[in-house]
C-alpha cells in the first residue's frame, strides 16, 4: 500500500505541530521518521492513522484521499510506545481483538491470531493477561495485534523505546526480518537514529513540524541537506568550523581563528558561485585524523590541538580536542590512542569537507 | 544464599527488640483513631450486641439477661420479614438507577468540552447537599398540591398521585429522592474512574476498528468496573442505612410501606423505648449487610478486573 502526504499541516492552537508536510511512501517500504521530540514525527503518524485530524492538506493511502475516514475503515495498524494492550483481555483476545472487531469469523481469528502468536514467539503465553508479561513480551504481542489483520500498513510510534538496550538491538532485527517477510508498508517513528539508519529503506528527517530531508541512510549521513541534519545525524556528532573565503591566486580558502582550511578545486567553484564571504565547514569525526597518521596528501588543513577527555570503545578512540574554545570530536583506531592532555597534530581530509551557507544552514551543493 | 547460623538466634531476639520499638513509634500516630473508633464504633457495636441478649425496662434501666430470644423474636417477627423485604425493594429501587444514571452523568461530564466544569460541578453537586435539606426539598416537589411534579404531570395530560400518603407509591417516591441524592456521589467517583483510563487504550481500539459502541463495550466497562462494583456496594450500604429521608418524607408510613430497618429499629428504641430488641435488630441488619457486601464481592470476581 502507498501512502501519500500532501502539504499537510496541523496545529495545535498556537503551536504548530507540522507544517506543509509533503511525503511519499511507496508500496511495502518501509520509512522512518526521525527528528528530536516535538519536531511534529508522531503528530504526522497520529493524522495517518486517523487518531488526529489534519488542519489543513490531504492524506492519501492507495492513491484513496481518507483525510476525512474515521480511524477504524482506514485498515491500518499502529504499534503504540507504550503498547496499549488491554489490560483485562488475555493475549489470545488482545491478538483477536481487532480481527473480531470486523466480525471475522470464529475459525478465521483463531487460525491468525494462532499464526501471528506463532510467529512473534507467543504461543505459551496466549492464556496470560498483559500484566503477567515482561516489557519485552508485551511489545510483541503488541506487534502480533498489529500484524494479525494483515493490515495495509504498519505505524510505529517509538516501539522499542521501553525496552532496555540489549532487547532493543534484538527487536530491530526481529522487525527487519518481518517486513522483510510480510512485505508490507512501514511508517516508523523513532527519534534514535540508530534505528533510523539500520532499519529505515529511507529516513526523512524532520525538526520543528517541518520536513529536512528525504533519503537514504547513507544519503543523508554522507549529504546532508541542511546544519540541522547534518549535526543530527551521526553520533559523535560532526565538528563545525565557521571562517571567513579568501580567494589568492585562484584558489579559495576558509580562514578560521586557528585553522586554515585549503580547498580542492570543485569546492572552490562551489564557494564562489555561492559568492558567500563567510561559509560553514563540516568535518565527522572519521576524517578527522593524526598528523602523522594521515600524511600530508589530501589533507585540507593541519593544526596542533590539545587533547580534552579520551573515550576508548574498545575498537576505536573518540578523543574530542579543544580549539577555538569549541569541541571537536575525532574517531581515532584503538591502538597506540593518544592521551589526554597532550597536544598532537591533527589533519582534516579535504575529499570529505562539506560547506553550509551560514545564513540559510544549506549545504552547498 | 548462605548465612552464619551462629548469628541466626541473636538476630532472632533483636528483631522481637526492634518490632517492640516500632510498635511503641507507631503506637502515637495510631492512637487517636483508635479513640475514636473506640467511642464511636467498637463500644456502641459491642454495647449494643450486650443489649440483643437482654430486656430492659422503657427506661433502659434495668437489664435482665433473655439469651438470644430478642434475636429469635427478631428473626420470627412478620413485621421484622416485612420491612426486610421493604429494605430490599428500596435497595434494588435506589441503587440500579443511582449507578445507571451516575455512569450516564459521568460520560457526558468526561467529554472535552468548553464549559463542561460547569455542569461536573452541577452533576456532582447533590453530593453536598444534606439529607435533611434535599428531603425537604423533595417534600414539596412531591407535595400533590402545590408540588412541580403533579404541575408537570398534569400539565402534560398524565395521571397525578399523591406520592408520598398512597401506600403504592410511596416507596419509590422516597427511592426517587434517595437516588437524586445518591447521583452526586457515583457521578463524582465513576468521573474519576473514567479520567483513569488511558486515552492510548481507546486509541489503539479505534485502530482496531472498534466504533464508539465498541469501545465503550470493550475499553470503558471493563476498566470501570472495581468503581462500578465499589459504587454499588456502597449504593447498597447506604440503603440498608437510609434513615433522615423516610423520617422526614413518610415516617415509615403510610401502612409501614416505607418502615425500612433502621426506620423499624428508631421506631423500637425511640418510640416504643424497646432498647434491648431495637439492638438485637441492628445486630442482625450488621450482619445481613456484612453478607450482602460479601455476596457482591463474591458475584462480582467474575466480572470486576483489577489491573
Amino acid at each position: 500500500m502507498s501512502v501519500r502526504f500532501d502539504r499537510v499541516s496541523k496545529a495545535f492552537g498556537d503551536t504548530v505541530a507540522l507544517s506543509d508536510f509533503t511525503l511519499d511512501v511507496a508500496d511495502g517500504e518501509f520509512v522512518v521518521l526521525l527528528g528530536p521530540s516535538g519536531c511534529g514525527k508522531t503528530t504526522a503518524l497520529r493524522i495517518l492513522a486517523g487518531l488526529e485530524e489534519a488542519s489543513a492538506g490531504d492524506v492519501y493511502i492507495d492513491g484513496r484521499n481518507v483525510t476525512d475516514f474515521p480511524a477504524h475503515r482506514r485498515d491500518i495498524a499502529m504499534v503504540f510506545q507504550n503498547y496499549a494492550l488491554y489490560p483485562h483481555m488475555s493475549v489470545y483476545d488482545n491478538i483477536a481483538f481487532g480481527l473480531r472487531m470486523r466480525k471475522t469469523g470464529r475459525q478465521q481469528v483463531d487460525q491468525s491470531v494462532r499464526d501471528a502468536a506463532g510467529l512473534l514467539g507467543l504461543s505459551e503465553l496466549l492464556k496470560r493477561k498483559p500484566g503477567q508479561l515482561s516489557g519485552g513480551q508485551r511489545q510483541r504481542v503488541a506487534l502480533a495485534r498489529a500484524i494479525v489483520r494483515r493490515p495495509k500498513a504498519f505505524l510505529m510510534d517509538e516501539p522499542l523505546s521501553n525496552l532496555d538496550a540489549k532487547l532493543r538491538s534484538q527487536t530491530r532485527l526481529e522487525l527487519i526480518r518481518l517486513h522483510r517477510q510480510l512485505q508490507s508498508t512501514v511508517l516508523y517513528v523513532t527519534h534514535d537514529q540508530v534505528e533510523a539508519m539500520t532499519m529505515g529503506q529511507r529516513i526523512a528527517v524532520m525538526e520543528r513540524g517541518l520536513l529536512q530531508q528525504v533519503g537514504s541512510a547513507a544519503d543523508v549521513y554522507a549529504r546532508p541537506a541542511n546544519l540541522f541534519v547534518a549535526e543530527f545525524i551521526g553520533s559523535p556528532a560532526m565538528s563545525f568550523f565557521r571562517g571567513d573565503v579568501q580567494e589568492t591566486d585562484g584558489a579559495m580558502s576558509v580562514q578560521t581563528p586557528a585553522i586554515r582550511f585549503t580547498l580542492s578545486l570543485e569546492q572552490s567553484d562551489t564557494l564562489r558561485s555561492a559568492a558567500l564571504k563567510e561559509v560553514v565547514i563540516g568535518a565527522r569525526p572519521e576524517h578527522i585524523d593524526l598528523a602523522e597518521s594521515f600524511g600530508e596528501e589530501g589533507a585540507s588543513a593541519t593544526f596542533p590541538a590539545q587533547i580534552d577527555v579520551v573515550e576508548s570503545l574498545g575498537s576505536e578512540v573518540h578523543a574530542t580536542l579543544l580549539l577555538d574554545g569549541r569541541s571537536v570530536v575525532t574517531r581515532l583506531p584503538a591502538d597506540d590512542p593518544p592521551h589526554a592532555g597532550e597536544t598532537r597534530r591533527f589533519a582534516i581530509a579535504m575529499a570529505h569537507l562539506l560547506l553550509f551557507d551560514p545564513a540559510s544552514g544549506r549545504r552547498l551543493p | 544464599m548462605t548465612t552464619d547460623a551462629r548469628l541466626l538466634p541473636e538476630r532472632r531476639r533483636g528483631s522481637v527488640a526492634r518490632s517492640l520499638r516500632q510498635l511503641a513509634a507507631a503506637s502515637p500516630f495510631v492512637l487517636p483513631s483508635v479513640v475514636l473508633f473506640g467511642v464511636f464504633v467498637f463500644y456502641p457495636l459491642a454495647r449494643s450486641v450486650y443489649l440483643g441478649f437482654h430486656a430492659t425496662d422503657p427506661f433502659g434501666r434495668r437489664e435482665v439477661w433473655v439469651g438470644i430470644e430478642q434475636y429469635r423474636d427478631v428473626l420470627t417477627s412478620s413485621d421484622f420479614r416485612y420491612s426486610l423485604l421493604v429494605t430490599g425493594q428500596f435497595a434494588l429501587y435506589t441503587v440500579v438507577p443511582s449507578t445507571v444514571i451516575g455512569l450516564y452523568l459521568a460520560l457526558l461530564a468526561h467529554q472535552r468540552l468548553p464549559g463542561i466544569l460547569l455542569f461536573r460541578t452541577i452533576f456532582s453537586s447533590t453530593v453536598a447537599s444534606s439529607v435533611a435539606v434535599s428531603s425537604v426539598m423533595w417534600l414539596l416537589l412531591l407535595n400533590p398540591g402545590v408540588g412541580v411534579l403533579n404541575y408537570l404531570l398534569d400539565e402534560g395530560g398524565l395521571p397525578t398521585a399523591s406520592w408520598l400518603t398512597e401506600p403504592r407509591w410511596a416507596l419509590p417516591a422516597v427511592a426517587m429522592t434517595t437516588v437524586w441524592m445518591n447521583i452526586g456521589f457515583a457521578t463524582i467517583v465513576i468521573l474519576a474512574g473514567l479520567q483513569n483510563i488511558p486515552e492510548e487504550l481507546y486509541e489503539a481500539a479505534r485502530v482496531d476498528g472498534a466504533g464508539r459502541r465498541n469501545q465503550f463495550l470493550h475499553v470503558t466497562l471493563p476498566a470501570l468496573s472495581p468503581t462500578l462494583l465499589f459504587v454499588s456496594v456502597v449504593g447498597v450500604i447506604f440503603a440498608f442505612q437510609s434513615f433522615g429521608q423516610i423520617h422526614i418524607l413518610t415516617r415509615g408510613g403510610p401502612l409501614d410501606s416505607t418502615t425500612v430497618i433502621v426506620y423499624s429499629i428508631y421506631r423500637e428504641a425511640f418510640l416504643h423505648y424497646n432498647v434491648g430488641l431495637a439492638s438485637a435488630q441492628a445486630i442482625v441488619l450488621f450482619v445481613i449487610v456484612l453478607l450482602l457486601t460479601m455476596a457482591q464481592f463474591v458475584a462480582a470476581q467474575r466480572w470486576v478486573f483489577y489491573r
